[in-house]
């Protein structure tokens, strides 16, 4: 495996996948909520359609957008509003990278605790919200979903709209910031989101072991039960014919918890037949980078994502290798096995990469599972569908689309299928 | 307090008995006649919820079996566009069980069936009838419960916990229903049968799953739960600190805090609280104490064992008169039944009293407690405290005696003023009993008339006919009064020229 991180996905930045959606003619960056407000309501008479853009890193998930007349950036809304180390709450411009926001916080000694793979490339925190992109230690920590306590939104006819508030316990009002959690930009923008915050880990190491899908898989569930509490829990699938696979699980505590923690869940590996080796945090941080950069493709790679229930893994990966196999594609499989979530990157001719996905998908819904699309280049995009068939509730999804966004004015297309 | 009515002129409140009867045999033919309920004396066991001052007599209550029973009546109640209110435990404090009048109550009680458990993959499928404590103990033979835990958990439904999003004690470290919500069978307000999430982690979409959670019942009923389970920690360690202050004891949760251990509970007693307690349950909290406060950490044991000397070390350090450490789960059970028996303890020390329930962030807990108990001063009335001190979630109670002249009416402006304080330090109305019909108005305060648009555009995309606990969560005229209009944008703002600050 390859210790680059492609980032075909960011504008900008060498050869691009499929047709970016950040392509309008126009383009414009608010300085604050009300510019933004003002924005929207201008375009709202002529129905002039919208793309919102952060810093791109997820540009291409879901279905492609349909070229947009205006894209509206969020770089104007990217300060640090407010921040409470007390109350571990804080109020952030969505166009905020995640990485500065980061650095801001760590002063304090607190986090916001999420480890996507974009960070390095400049993730936000409005465009992890619209995403529900997270890293490996959403397993312990939960995602923007579990984080965010409350948004401030625009909707297309400029109306701004709060929601939650700066405390992490409150059930007055609907919850309009999950609402758009998983949006991807098609019910308005996310101006700005409190988050809440949790101390930096004093400490933290990981426990590494060659495992097979059927050993992880055990491994995971024997883990998850032996009292340490992991905050990750990684599979790679094999990278070589004479690799199985890899095992990573971490743990974040004290420093002597961290000890204890890590000789626990070796010990245990040991007795399941695993050979495992604890890393220190430097060495263990090389091991994450390697698990980041496995769910990361290049231009002429699609990148897709099943979800399943936890135990489905050994099947998951079976149905992968063997399609991968028949379609002569070549595939790399990073599974959070604790979660149930496996993302595959697919390279090889884009019939066959087509073809893979859409075996894989059949396979993973015969399992209760769903699969989705992220990146993809133009020649598989032609042959694939981003999203499943429409769920039941489809008509709800509908109608609130319709209820918040009449003239079908933001991101056209992104639920290609489903509307 | 006044009965409300729906508002809605519907055929049937029109219509004639006979027209009634005719209604009456349609849902026994779906429910079957032991499922209807029409008799006077026993529509009155359904007036109220745990908001016991707020009571309306439904016209009928149905008591369905079955997802298929469910939507079966709901499509009747939108084909006659006749309102109708979800009900489980019937022990919410926000009166978001609060009948319609001419409408229709759906009581989920009889669905109390445990469809499966997967107990590899920590998830379990049940009807919404079934009580908060049931999930846990069916989940115990295999190490599993449920973490949200209300203090109504032995009788409260799970149906209930989502509406309300419910929390507990626990949820600082657990998060609240929400979090361990993974799919809802749910029928719509036009009496379809939906499903929200799934089998996999990721959202596929906009999370409808995250709105109908916390909406209170008025986005359609629940009829099937996929919650998520937790293991049970390997380690509990828990210890009651008696302090002289609530400044002290907010200091040392603050140090906690700061030391960053996160606690599975914080919760916090005042002098009052603590007398009503003891002379209910007899759990062992010192009768001398300005405070009492409870820590409880839970987890992996040798993280477990070093976040409880720091939590020792920071009580001390902050002046905690005496510290206990229960020595057995027995005792620590029995610490626990005293703090969640709180809200009933009261009638042990006041003929009445009104639970309120605002958040405050937690670094306001000194000054927002100071400015209570000069309010409740001014008022000539005691309030006694019980609360998260972890998230802030504060629950002063309002004492009274509704035989003297007024009182109630002060108490009940006093409690709404303490919860609008709560707003002003910049919190919430409600972190878990929810809005419903007691707290509409008070929505004006937290939200502004654009933020309630949009919550209400929401409301309408899943009932456009407004059937659907009609009442709750959104303020209106009849009940607050005049409302200020949806904001309009003036002529030059719509042109661009000027802008709202």
């Amino acid at each position: 495996m390859s210790d680059t991180i492609h980032t075909g996905s960011s504008p900008g930045r060498g050869p691009r996948a499929a047709a970016h959606p950040d392509t309008a003619p126009h383009r414009a960056t608010p300085a604050d909520v009300a510019e933004a407000s003002a924005l929207l309501r201008r375009g709202d008479a002529e129905h002039r359609t919208l793309y919102f853009a952060g810093a791109g890193t997820k540009a291409q998930w879901g279905g492609e957008v349909e070229p947009a007349d205006l894209t509206v950036s969020t770089a104007g809304l990217a300060g640090l509003i407010s921040h409470q180390p007390g109350d571990m709450t804080a109020a952030v411009g969505a166009g905020m990278p995640l990485a500065q926001l980061q650095t801001l916080l760590a002063r304090h000694g607190q986090w916001l605790a999420l480890d996507p793979a974009t960070e390095p490339d400049g993730a936000t925190i409005g465009g992890l919200l619209a995403t529900g992109d997270a890293g490996p230690r959403r397993l312990r920590y939960g995602t923007m979903r579990d984080l965010a306590i409350g948004a401030t939104l625009v909707l297309a006819d400029g109306t701004v709209a709060h929601s939650g508030s700066h405390v992490i316990k409150n059930v007055a009002g609907y919850d309009l910031t999950k609402l758009f959690h998983g949006s991807l930009g098609s019910l308005g923008l996310i101006a700005e989101v409190i988050v809440r915050l949790h101390p930096r880990p004093p400490a933290s190491a990981t426990v590494v072991a060659a495992a097979s899908a059927a050993q992880a898989n055990t491994a995971a569930a024997q883990l998850s039960r032996c009292g340490v509490e992991p905050s990750a829990l990684e599979w790679i699938g094999p990278t070589g014919a004479e690799s199985a696979g890899t095992l990573l699980a971490r743990i974040d505590a004290s420093p002597a918890g961290v000890a204890a923690g890590t000789s626990r869940m070796a010990a245990l590996l040991s007795t399941l037949g695993l050979v495992p080796h604890a890393l220190d945090d430097t060495d263990g941080e090389e091991q994450w980078r390697r698990v980041a950069a496995g769910a990361a493709g290049g231009p002429a790679d699609s990148v897709i994502r099943g979800g399943t229930r936890p135990d489905r893994l050994p099947e998951v990966a079976e149905a992968l290798a063997r399609l991968a196999d028949q379609h002569g594609v070549a595939t790399t499989l990073v599974s959070s096995a604790a979660l149930g979530l496996h993302t595959a990157v697919l390279s090889g001719a884009p019939h066959a990469q087509a073809d893979v996905a859409r075996g894989w998908r059949r396979r993973i819904e015969e399992l209760g599972g769903a699969l989705s699309v992220r990146n993809r280049p133009a020649e598989v995009a032609a042959e694939l569908t981003a999203w499943p068939d429409p769920p039941s509730a489809v008509a709800l999804l509908r109608a609130v689309k319709h209820r918040l966004d009449p003239h079908a004015r933001c991101a056209p297309g992104r639920f290609r299928g489903w509307n | 307090m006044t009965p409300h009515t729906s508002g809605y002129v519907t055929s049937v409140s029109e219509a004639s008995p006979a027209g009634w009867a005719a209604l009456r045999a349609g849902f026994a033919a779906i429910v079957g006649r032991s499922g209807v309920i029409s008799e006077p004396a026993q529509l009155r066991t359904y007036e109220c919820d745990g908001l016991t001052g707020y009571r309306v007599t439904p016209a009928l209550v149905l008591l369905p079996q079955t997802t298929e029973q469910v939507a079966g009546v709901v499509a009747v109640c939108a084909r006659q566009r006749l309102p109708f209110v979800a009900r489980g435990a019937g022990t919410g404090l926000s009166g978001g069980a609060l009948p319609v009048a001419d409408g229709v109550v759906i009581g989920l009680s009889r669905m109390r069936a445990v469809i499966s458990l997967d107990a590899a993959n920590q998830r379990m499928t049940v009807q919404p009838g079934v009580t908060n404590a049931a999930i846990s103990q069916f989940a115990a033979p295999e190490g599993l419960y449920f973490a949200p835990d209300p203090s109504s958990q032995i009788v409260c439904t799970v149906g209930g916990n989502v509406a309300e999003n419910s929390g507990g004690a626990h949820c600082l470290k657990y998060g609240f229903t929400t979090n361990h919500i993974l799919g809802l069978t749910l029928v719509t307000p036009d009496g379809a049968v939906v499903r929200l999430g799934g089998d996999s982690a990721d959202t596929v979409g906009p999370d409808l799953l995250g709105v109908v959670v916390g909406s209170e019942g008025t986005l359609g009923i629940v009829t099937e739960v996929t919650v998520r389970l937790l293991r049970r920690p390997e380690s509990v360690r828990t210890l009651v600190a008696d302090f002289a202050s609530i400044e002290d004891a907010g200091r040392a949760v603050s140090d906690l805090v700061a030391h960053g251990v996160i606690p599975a509970a914080v919760e916090m007693m005042d002098h009052l609280a603590i007398e009503a307690c003891e002379k209910a349950t007899g759990a062992g909290f010192s009768r001398s104490a300005a405070v009492a406060l409870i820590v409880e950490l839970d987890g992996f044991a040798a993280e477990c064992a070093a976040d409880f000397d720091t939590a020792l070390r920071l009580c001390n350090a902050n002046g905690a008169d005496d510290i206990r450490i229960p020595a057995t789960a027995e005792e620590r059970a029995l610490i626990w039944k005293g703090r969640k028996s709180a809200f009933a303890a009261m009638g042990r020390i006041s003929p009445d009293y009104f639970v309120q329930d605002g958040v405050i962030p937690r670094t306001k807990l000194a000054q927002v407690m100071t400015r209570i108990a000069e309010m409740a001063e001014d008022a000539n009335l005691r309030v006694a405290n019980v609360f998260h001190a972890g998230d802030g979630n504060l629950h002063p109670l309002v004492l009274y005696d509704a035989r003297r002249e007024g009182e109630a009416e002060r108490a009940e402006q006093l409690a709404t003023a303490i919860v609008e304080r709560c707003v002003d330090a910049g919190g919430s109305i409600s972190g878990e009993h929810g809005v419903g019909a007691d707290k509409a108005c008070s929505m004006m305060k937290m939200f502004s008339p654009d933020d309630l648009a949009v919550m209400k555009r929401v409301r309408d995309a899943f009932d456009p006919a407004g059937i659907c606990n009609p009442g709750k969560i959104f303020p209106t005229p009849r009940l607050c009064g005049e409302l200020p209009g949806p904001y309009r944008p003036h002529p030059l703002e719509a042109a661009g020229i000027i802008e709202r600050g």
